[in-house]
């Protein structure tokens, strides 16, 4: 529209210069010459705007987590002479998979000379791969007639966001094994018993061997140890057909950030805990007790969804998972193959199943949380916006 | 602004501006024929009665049916607003009755085709430009462009510096609101008013325009390109600089320069010149030209004279007694325009006047050593030109060979005719004879066709053209008699006009302007020779349709064009409600009826968007304009049972939403006083 514009001007400047010349009248000149010196005008004072300007960007994080405000701070400095009016600066996060998000600030005057620090609105990083830049400032003459752009940051800054990693106090380990006199005590507490010891102000009294008590009439307490590198498997669902809705309230959002929550629960406690997925191949990460998270965060923020093997295809390709003592399903279509598979292997060996079923927003429950809730498997329903912490409360086998 | 950025509903502000802005150049078309002072009053009235109804429309539900059938009426209203100032005697004011008054000779049915065609491109263009401000602004140029050429009137033009200041600033406007509309944030506010900051701009491009255009004339006039204001006004810097120290130091500075017989634009406004009484019919004398370039005539420089006063406190233009009574031609002359020449005769004598000085220029004009205002009288006393008495000031020989110059290009065959033609005999004579055959070879026409460049201008009138108008009549006579012997001089001013309703008194109108050739005969002075009255006017056959109409139109009574331009939107709105769907409405007509009310009721609360159900709507008044849940939402529920239910309303239901009603309307009362 705009380029139309500009060409309806230059082409009514020309007609009034064949209408003058062929009437000879200088009222005719007259429009002819400030038509054209309209034209001529707006352009020289867009092409004045757009030059002599530097931006200078805000150091920027190598890695940002879903959620925190990006830093899109910088400072803008005129270097001419001659003030400059209107400049729309764009700034654009660019994700693979989501439209971009522009960001325009109005600059109304930069005098000659004045260095003018920008800060935009706040802008939430979401996960993936993220591109930030280039920084353009557009100016134009008084009728927007003419719009030039010009790139003042060209460097584009690439920026990994991993997904939101909820803290989960209550997830496995408050109150499931026994008294936790200390948090370190509480961080040491493990799945075998280990002894008995005299009760400590802090113990958990529900953690009372009561048999122990009776016998030496003293308050004891039972304790456990865990076994050195056990493993629980974080196993998500990455099948394209099993997501729905886009964006922060997806449910593939909510599925890595339960997963990422979980995973970093899990190490917390001592286990080593292993990610199991398939997206654009197979998945698999591990994360022992004390190693560095970022490997596997860096994982879960490249996950695109778009797996073409089926949940139960992939517990089915790992037949050690049955020896394993707990295994942590996320998922957001639960269906009948994969109860199946729970029921089944739930009752052959040890495994200690959990499912975190990630359903659309006032949806009634899904047909597997009754059948799973039927056969004593922990199945918890989270809606995207939840709070992941407050609902992740699990406590062990059995103690739901 | 497109309609995306309106959002659903039109802002009416802008549709206010845009309209104003779009009807701006058919006003000023039509108040060209009338005066400037109906301009302000008229301008206002309906600005101020649009923004009101602007302002009335945004707190109701949008329709554009109510928009259309307002703007419709603001039209008619400001022209009957129009029409009764003049009834009551306001000073040209633009009007139908004024029109008509004058016999308009068809004009009017020019103008309301034009405003028809108008009315039908606006609306198409709002809807094809969405409402683009630029686009209608474009378009309203041409239209000026089209009524300048249309009518040539220096008025025109001059309407277009504040209607394109209007304009800008109207663009300017809504850009800065769409700049702060599209951005996240806006940073370095400069203080101030956003209207002076709007104005500060518009000053910048406005000088920065200018200057443009000024290098853009002076660049074009470099590179001998025709075009650029420099060429136009054929002058370069210099002699712009110097015209205006003539202007400022002598009292003709202010007259034209100079004559142009190339161009084609011709004075027929309707405004008075002039009126005077006494004597007979004269030419009224204004400007005198004396040199000729081959293009144009210009006006010489020379020393002016200051005339003196006589016993009787006349200014005298020559010496000696002046005739006896009855032998006395005397003038009373009353300006309508302001004016710093004292419009003169051949054979003047003397003026009386109150001023403080008059001069006398060497080419015979008068001047005021002022500017006469309007409505300032003088009164002229001439002589015939064969009185004895009269003894005209005797042409030097200097002089005298100012008024026989001819450009050196002037081609051989120019002398030739004038030679063959004259004859021998009196210098009467001889410009009789000249006068003669101009006006047996060449018809009078108020189109002719445009010279060439790089031609001789009289040399293709009196070869080429079968067909021209005064100032060739004029320039062409001047030149044959300049070749034939005789000092001749071409004189711009006023023939004697038309005479009023009185039967004693003439008036001269802009129409009136004319020119003619004056022939310096001996004994008698400079005298007028009119070649323009003996040429027979070239009338083509659509000329002859359209006088033929104008006369018909004159037959028509006064009250029927008003009346047709009612019968118009009558019969529409007859054809409308003919054309009305009828249907039976489906559910209670009760309930109908209290939900319109209830809409009317609560349009200021927020009117019902077209996706909204009725329950939709009113939660959503209940949570934003904090309308009482418990007497609205029972209503709307009641009544969507009515309408939609197919069963009537009980006389309880009826008299409970009535109550829930007038509760409404306390409540709302209640807010209002609140606020």
């Amino acid at each position: 529209m705009r380029k139309r514009k500009t060409w309806y001007l230059a082409l009514s400047s020309l007609c009034f210069y064949v209408v003058a010349a062929a009437n000879d009248r200088p009222a005719l000149y007259a429009i002819f010459g400030l038509t054209a010196s309209l034209w001529l005008v707006s352009r020289v004072q867009a092409q004045l705007g757009a030059i002599g300007l530097r931006a200078r960007r805000a150091a920027l994080p190598a890695r940002l987590t879903a959620g925190d405000a990006w830093p899109l701070d910088y400072t803008l400095r005129n270097l001419g002479a001659w003030a400059k009016a209107n400049l729309e600066l764009v700034d654009q996060v660019n994700h693979g998979r989501q439209p971009s998000i522009r960001r325009q600030v109005l600059v109304r005057r930069l005098a000659g000379g004045q260095t003018l620090a920008v800060t935009p609105p706040r802008l939430l990083a979401q996960r993936g791969r993220a591109r930030l830049g280039p920084l353009t400032a557009t100016a134009s003459d008084p009728l927007g007639l003419f719009e030039l752009t010009r790139v003042l940051d060209r460097s584009v800054r690439e920026v990994l966001v991993h997904p939101r990693a909820v803290p989960l106090p209550h997830f496995y380990g408050d109150g499931a094994w026994g008294g936790q006199a200390t948090q370190a005590a509480r961080a040491s507490q493990g799945l075998d018993f280990r002894g008995l010891r005299d009760y400590a102000p802090g113990d958990d009294l529900r953690h009372l061997d009561w048999k122990a008590t009776a016998r030496t009439t003293r308050l004891q307490i039972r304790e456990y140890d865990r076994p050195a590198a056990q493993t629980a498997t974080v196993a998500l669902d990455l099948a394209a057909t099993t997501h729905w809705g886009s964006g922060p309230q997806g449910s593939l959002e909510t599925c890595l950030s339960a997963a990422a929550s979980v995973l970093l629960r899990l190490q917390q406690l001592g286990f080593r805990s292993r990610l199991l997925a398939h997206d654009q191949g197979p998945l698999q990460e591990v994360l022992a007790p004390g190693q560095s998270s970022w490997p596997l965060l860096d994982t879960l923020a490249q996950a695109d969804g778009a797996g073409t093997v089926a949940l139960v295809d992939l517990l089915e390709g790992q037949p050690e998972l049955v020896d394993e003592r707990l295994l942590v399903v996320v998922t957001a279509a639960g269906d009948g193959p994969l109860a199946a598979w729970l029921g089944r292997h739930r009752g052959a060996g040890r495994l200690e199943a959990l499912v975190v079923l990630v359903t659309p927003p006032g949806s009634a429950p899904a047909e597997l949380a009754r059948t799973l809730a039927g056969s004593a498997v922990g199945v918890v329903a989270v809606r995207p916006g939840d709070d992941l912490g407050a609902l992740l409360r699990y406590h062990g086998k059995g103690r739901r | 602004m497109n309609r995306e950025a309106l959002g659903r509903r039109p802002d009416p502000a802008l549709y206010w501006a845009v309209l104003l802005v779009a009807t701006a150049p058919l006003g000023c078309g039509w108040r060209q024929l009338g005066g400037l002072a109906s301009a302000a009053p008229a301008a206002v009235l309906l600005t101020v009665g649009g923004l009101g109804f602007a302002r009335w429309l945004s707190g109701r539900p949008y329709s554009r049916v109510v928009l259309n059938t307002g703007v419709t009426l603001a039209a008619l209203a400001s022209t009957a607003l129009l029409y009764a100032s003049d009834a009551a005697g306001w000073s040209q004011i633009f009007s139908l009755q004024w029109l008509l008054s004058r016999g308009i000779d068809g004009q009017l049915v020019v103008y309301l085709v034009r405003g028809i065609a108008w009315i039908a491109a606006f609306r198409a263009l709002t809807v094809v430009s969405d409402f683009d401000v630029l686009l209608t602004t474009g378009f309203s140029l041409a239209q000026f462009i089209l009524l300048s050429l249309l009518e040539p009137d220096r008025r025109v033009v001059g309407w277009l510096i504040p209607y394109t200041a209007g304009a800008l600033f109207i663009l300017l406007h809504y850009r800065q609101r769409r700049l702060v509309g599209r951005a996240d944030l806006v940073v370095a506010e400069p203080p101030g008013e956003p209207v002076l900051l709007e104005l500060r701009s518009l000053g910048g491009l406005g000088v920065g325009v200018a200057l443009g255009a000024l290098l853009l004339s002076v660049a074009l006039s470099a590179a001998g390109l025709r075009g650029g204001l420099v060429d136009a006004t054929r002058s370069s810097l210099i002699a712009r600089a110097a015209d205006w120290f003539e202007q400022v130091t002598t009292q003709d500075g202010r007259l034209p320069r100079s004559l142009d017989i190339v161009g084609r634009s011709a004075a027929r406004g309707e405004e008075e010149v002039l009126r005077w009484r006494g004597g007979r019919a004269p030419l009224w004398r204004q400007t005198v030209f004396s040199v000729y370039d081959g293009r144009s005539w210009f006006r010489r420089r020379a020393p002016q004279r200051l005339l003196r006063r006589d016993t009787a406190g006349r200014y005298r233009l020559t010496a000696g007694p002046l005739p006896a009574a009855d032998r006395q031609i005397t003038y009373e002359v009353l300006l309508a325009q302001p004016s710093q020449v004292i419009f003169s005769v051949p054979c003047l004598q003397a003026v009386e006047v109150d001023s403080q000085g008059l001069y006398l220029s060497q080419q015979g004009v008068v001047f005021n050593w002022d500017t006469l205002r309007p409505q300032t009288g003088y009164r002229l006393w001439a002589s015939e030109p064969d009185d004895p008495t009269w003894r005209p000031t005797p042409l030097r020989a200097e002089r005298r060979d100012w008024y026989l110059e001819l450009p050196p290009s002037l081609p051989a065959r120019v002398p030739e005719l004038a030679r063959r033609v004259a004859g021998r005999g009196s210098d009467q004579a001889r410009m009789n004879a000249l006068l003669n055959w101009l006006g047996d070879h060449k018809l009078y026409t108020l189109r002719p066709d445009p010279v060439p460049a790089e031609v001789d201008a009289v040399d293709y009138f009196l070869f080429e053209m079968p067909a021209g108008w005064c100032r060739h009549f004029a320039a062409a006579l001047a030149v044959l008699g300049r070749a034939a012997g005789l000092p001749t001089r071409v004189v711009e001013g006023y023939t004697s006009g038309e005479l009023a309703a009185d039967g004693t008194t003439w008036v001269v109108r802009q129409k009136h302007a004319h020119a003619w050739a004056e022939a310096w005969i001996e004994g008698q002075g400079w005298q007028p020779f009119d070649a323009t009255d003996r040429a027979s006017e070239e009338i083509s056959a659509l000329a002859r349709l359209y006088g033929r109409i104008a006369e018909l139109w004159r037959e028509v009574p006064g009250w029927v064009l008003p009346a047709l331009l009612l019968l118009g939107p009558a019969l529409l709105l007859l054809w409308r409600l003919a054309r009305r769907p009828r249907y039976r409405r489906y559910g209670d007509r009760r309930a109908h009826r209290v939900w319109e009310r209830l809409q009317r009721l609560l349009a200021r609360q927020g009117p019902r968007a077209g996706h909204e159900t009725e329950l939709a709507w009113a939660r959503r008044l209940v949570r934003e304009a904090g309308v009482p849940a418990e007497l609205l939402l029972p209503l709307v529920d009641q009544i969507t049972w009515g309408r939609w239910s197919g069963r009537p309303w009980t006389a309880p239901q009826c008299a409970t939403a009535r109550q829930a009603l007038k509760a409404l309307a306390a409540w709302r009362r209640a807010s209002r006083r609140g606020r």
